[in-house]
């Protein structure tokens, strides 16, 4: 994974841009600046060809002074002889101008050299080719230079050599200058970019810095979103609320636990004290048998707690979903009020029911424990002798069932912790009357396990009503197999898979 | 000596009132906190054993507000067992403390230490002329004697023994030797009284015309061991 490198692979597109952008603009610069050099040199030979050639003409027209043509003087007076006899000289005037980087020479149409001047002649002019009068000039390359031919008078050709030395000496340091600033170019570009795509990332290294400091000690370190540039703020934004869950779940986590030792101790401390205080002095049977009594009370007691806090541990762990199936409610609540008729006539507590024919997916034991524990919470927080109403009804697809008291209602302040685990709103009275602190918190996992939700309601002095939701199974009428397993693995609530965040 | 127990479990307070009675000691009950909050300011205690997780107003709050008018010795009962709490705890007033579930004997220790520290007396056997009190063991010897006390006896010569040269009302002596729960006779403390003159000798405890009585500050026998 580290050879993905961002940083890296910035460097390399802008380092490959950086080269196809420098060579791009050096290239043509240098063409362009030969070029531009080749039209000046070409013109000049053009503009000096022609000059020759109409002088050449124009002594010509002269040629009736006679002069004495000898050979050997041919190089020095420039003087042009052809091979008829006739013969011409140049005047001296039109040489002067001509600059001593050229040379040239004149040729008959046999290729027999008439004349020639220059400073530094080229050793070799290569292979001659005559030129008609009225033909097409020519330009050609030969070695260090640039020669212009052209036709003149008498079947004649006018050679002209240009030394373009000095051109090729500047396009080749053009050359060296542009390869050497832009390679600097190339590598100053690349510091920069190198700098700055350290200094853009410089965000996320903070970033996960910080997220590599959270422990399990520790999980209070944000990311503090001022510094964050734009670009960065939502994935900061989201690992923020990633590190909330975490913490919170790490709290609740730490919580539960420290709940579940302090609701330990409590019943242990119970029997311990009551064997430590009967076993300091000889008894009677009648004290032994009290002291077992209590030890007895808190042990069955600690066993409630131990059973609530696994089944918790077995609903966080795994979800239902294996033993789902469309089961009916009325059903399921039907079983569960026989099972507590006899209690509710004990205390006095007249059940009344009101069962619609509903069908829900889930799991059929856990979902009578939903029922079991509203029922039992019912009973233990009734008046007596008291009332408990069952309702099941349908709503807006969902299937809805109400349990409502006659106690004495739970206050404002305590509802929203009432499905807390081990919260008890009378720790005093939860003890006379039993429980463990974790039968509504139970019934919370097991409803939201199943997709539904969970309300209260409650009025002090007139009671509570627990309200429970689920989602009605769809394949309601037709019993028995069904994709509803699949189904609602494919609909996770958002629930579902908050079996974190119920801790 | 009266120790007042600030428990919810009812158990638990029963066992440790049990303990505590055969001791010697005399206990109220409180099953809430704002009971207890209400015994601890109404009567002078020599100890208070507090839970913290209590219905009505909690150990914390009850600790805090006692301590605001009283400096009564108070053993926390816990059963969160963080260092966090421990140090708060002791910060805020508790004298000692004690984690769920404890050992009955230790909890005995550390009640009767607490009182002692109360009195100023660290040493647990008390001696002046020829008295040897144990605290610990609950025993007295006269010289070389040990002198068998019933508990309520051993009870007074104890509690006057701890406020060694200050005179002790009755009124006080009544508080911290009966429980609220107790029936008591006004003359029960004379008969206590004379008992004791008679075992170990008249001096031993004087009486202060209408203020009360008094065990003198008799310079203390020098190293005499218990045994």
């Amino acid at each position: 994974m580290s050879a993905h490198s961002i940083r890296r692979g910035l460097l390399l597109w802008f380092g490959t841009l950086l080269v196809v952008v420098v060579v791009t603009f050096g290239t043509l610069l240098a063409w362009r600046t030969k070029h531009a050099l080749d039209t000046q040199v070409d013109s000049t030979l053009s503009h000096q060809g022609s000059a020759l050639v109409a002088a050449l003409q124009y002594e010509d027209e002269e040629e009736d002074d006679e002069e004495e043509p000898e050979e050997d003087d041919d190089d020095d007076d420039h003087g042009v002889k052809f091979a008829d006899g006739w013969e011409f000289d140049f005047a001296a005037g039109y040489l002067e101008g001509v600059a001593e980087r050229m040379a040239f020479e004149v040729r008959d149409a046999e290729g027999t050299l008439l004349s020639a001047w220059g400073e530094q002649p080229p050793r070799e002019w290569g292979s001659f080719l005559a030129i008609e009068e009225d033909g097409e000039p020519r330009f050609r390359d030969h070695g260090e230079f640039r020669i212009f031919e052209i036709g003149a008078d008498h079947g004649s050709t006018i050679r002209i050599a240009f030394s373009v030395a000095e051109e090729h000496a500047a396009i080749a340091s053009l050359q060296w200058g542009v390869a050497l600033g832009g390679a600097a170019l190339v590598l100053l570009g690349l510091f920069g970019g190198a700098v700055i795509s350290g200094r853009s990332l410089r965000p996320i290294t903070k970033m996960s810095a910080i997220a590599g400091k959270l422990s399990g000690e520790d999980l209070s370190g944000r990311i503090d979103l001022s510094e964050v540039p734009v670009e960065l703020a939502d994935l900061a934004a989201t690992l923020n609320r990633a590190f909330e869950r975490l913490e919170a779940a790490f709290d609740r986590q730490a919580r539960f636990t420290a709940d579940a030792s302090h609701e330990l101790r409590t019943p242990l401390a119970v029997i311990r004290t009551q064997i430590e205080a009967t076993l300091r002095h000889d008894r009677k049977a009648d004290d032994y048998r009290e002291t077992l009594e209590r030890c007895l009370e808190a042990t069955i007691r600690m066993t409630g707690i131990v059973e609530g806090m696994m089944t918790l541990a077995h609903l966080d762990a795994d979800r239902p979903r294996g033993r789902e199936r469309s089961v009916l409610l009325e059903e399921v609540v039907r079983e569960c009020v026989d099972q507590v008729e006899v209690r509710a006539r004990d205390r006095s507590v007249d059940l009344r029911l009101d069962l619609e024919s509903v069908s829900v997916v889930g799991d059929p034991d856990l979902l009578g424990e939903v029922v079991t524990n509203l029922l039992e919470n019912g009973l233990r927080h009734n008046s007596s002798p008291g009332e408990l109403s069952l309702r099941l009804t349908r709503e807006n697809g969902d299937a809805l069932l109400t349990v409502a008291d006659r106690g004495p209602g739970i206050p404002a302040d305590s509802l929203p912790r009432i499905f807390d685990r081990f919260y008890r709103v009378d720790r005093a009275r939860s003890r006379v009357v039993g429980g463990s602190g974790l039968g509504l918190a139970i019934t919370r996992t097991i409803v939201e396990g199943h997709h539904g939700s969970i309300s209260v309601e409650s009025e002090t002095g007139k009671g509570t009503t627990f309200t429970v939701r689920l989602p009605v199974a769809a394949d309601f009428g037709q019993n028995g197999t069904s994709p509803l397993n699949g189904e609602s693995a494919t609909h996770p609530s958002p629930r579902s898979n908050g079996s974190l965040e119920s801790l | 000596m009266r120790v007042l127990i600030v428990e919810d479990e009812v158990d638990l307070a029963r066992g440790i009132e049990r303990a505590l009675r055969e001791e010697g000691f005399v206990c109220d009950l409180a099953f809430d906190g704002d009971e207890g909050l209400y015994k601890a300011k109404a009567w002078e205690y020599d100890a208070i054993l507090l839970d913290l997780l209590l219905p009505g107003c909690d150990g914390r709050t009850l600790l805090r507000k006692l301590r605001a008018e009283k400096p009564t010795p108070v053993l926390v009962l816990t059963a969160i067992d963080g260092t966090e709490d421990k140090v708060e705890l002791l910060d805020s007033g508790a004298d000692d403390y004690l984690v769920k579930p404890f050992e009955l004997a230790e909890l005995l220790a550390r009640l009767k230490a607490l009182i002692r520290r109360a009195a100023h007396a660290p040493n647990p056997i008390l001696e002046w002329g020829e008295i040897q009190l144990d605290t610990a063991a609950r025993t007295v010897k006269k010289g070389d004697q040990p002198i068998p006390l019933p508990p309520k006896e051993y009870a007074l010569l104890e509690f006057l023994a701890l406020r060694r040269g200050s005179v002790v009302s009755r009124t006080t002596i009544y508080e911290h030797l009966y429980s609220e729960d107790d029936e008591t006779l006004s003359n029960v403390l004379d008969v206590y009284v004379a008992n004791l003159r008679r075992k170990l000798g008249r001096p031993v405890i004087e009486t202060r015309r209408g203020e009360g009585y008094q065990i003198g500050a008799l310079p203390a026998k020098s190293e005499q061991s218990p045994e």
